[in-house]
């Protein structure tokens, strides 16, 4: 029989609630078996980060964004670290991908940075709620 | 026989970054940048050597203030983190290879 392990963090939809990231997944890596990852943990919350701060930004508007609220959760499966994010937001729309290596573009390397740190990265619209996974292998 | 001389001087400001470079504080580098132009201080140069996070809306703000110093005919330089967290975002996005970085500030003032 196996037993998974889950923490869940629910963050105000500002950047200031961003900055309790980093101090959440090092305090709770361990307990959830990520114990062989913890030397890691600067990279899964710049990852973490990015797509938290990309959802602040484009689900939500200047009227929704002060009520809303964003869910991450993180678990380890089969070494991996699973980090499911939880938004009400807007849908998702990759339109505006930044071109690499072009002229310094003033925004938009979030998504590229996670997509270079993280084995996969998935979006999923199940109405009413945006559902992103990102897999960081082991 | 004396040779005619001209002097000039250049003023070359340092902003210090320690800390973290994120979202909510990126606004406040995109100010001093702004303000330090507007002054005529068109070189630049970013202290990130204290800085223990850097994420791309600081390292946004960083492009567009090198932007604007170059089309003003400076430049904005950077001296580069310390930290692993902190130098990764460059890293990643190959920004290490668009601003002039060194170690030091002193290296970055001269070669100007």
């Amino acid at each position: 029989m196996n037993m998974t392990t889950s923490a869940l963090i629910t963050l105000d939809a500002d950047y200031e609630a961003m900055r309790d990231i980093g101090p959440w997944l090092t305090e709770q890596l361990g307990e959830i078996g990520g114990a062989h990852l913890v030397d890691r943990v600067g990279e899964f919350e710049l990852a973490i980060h990015e797509l938290a701060v990309n959802i602040v930004d484009h689900a939500y508007d200047d009227d929704s964004r002060p009520t809303a609220t964003l869910d991450i959760a993180i678990r380890c499966d089969q070494g991996d670290l699973v980090v499911t994010f939880t938004d009400r937001g807007q849908p998702y729309d990759d339109g505006d991908k930044p071109v690499i290596g072009d002229e310094p573009t003033v925004r938009g390397y979030g998504l590229f940075i996670v997509e270079q740190l993280a084995k996969s990265v998935e979006y999923e619209r199940r109405d009413p709620a945006n559902v992103w996974t990102l897999v960081f292998a082991a | 026989m004396s040779l005619p001389t001209s002097s000039h001087e250049i003023r070359i400001s340092t902003i210090d970054v320690d800390g973290r470079l994120d979202a909510m504080r990126a606004v406040d580098l995109r100010q001093e940048i702004d303000e330090a132009i507007e002054q005529g201080i068109v070189r630049l140069i970013v202290d990130l050597s204290r800085a223990v996070f850097v994420d791309s809306a600081g390292l946004a703000a960083l492009a567009k203030g090198m932007k604007d110093c170059r089309g003003a005919g400076g430049d904005l330089r950077v001296v580069a983190a310390q930290n692993p967290d902190a130098a990764r975002v460059f890293q990643l996005t190959r920004f290490d290879q668009v601003f002039r970085m060194a170690d030091t500030a002193e290296e970055l003032v001269s070669t100007w």
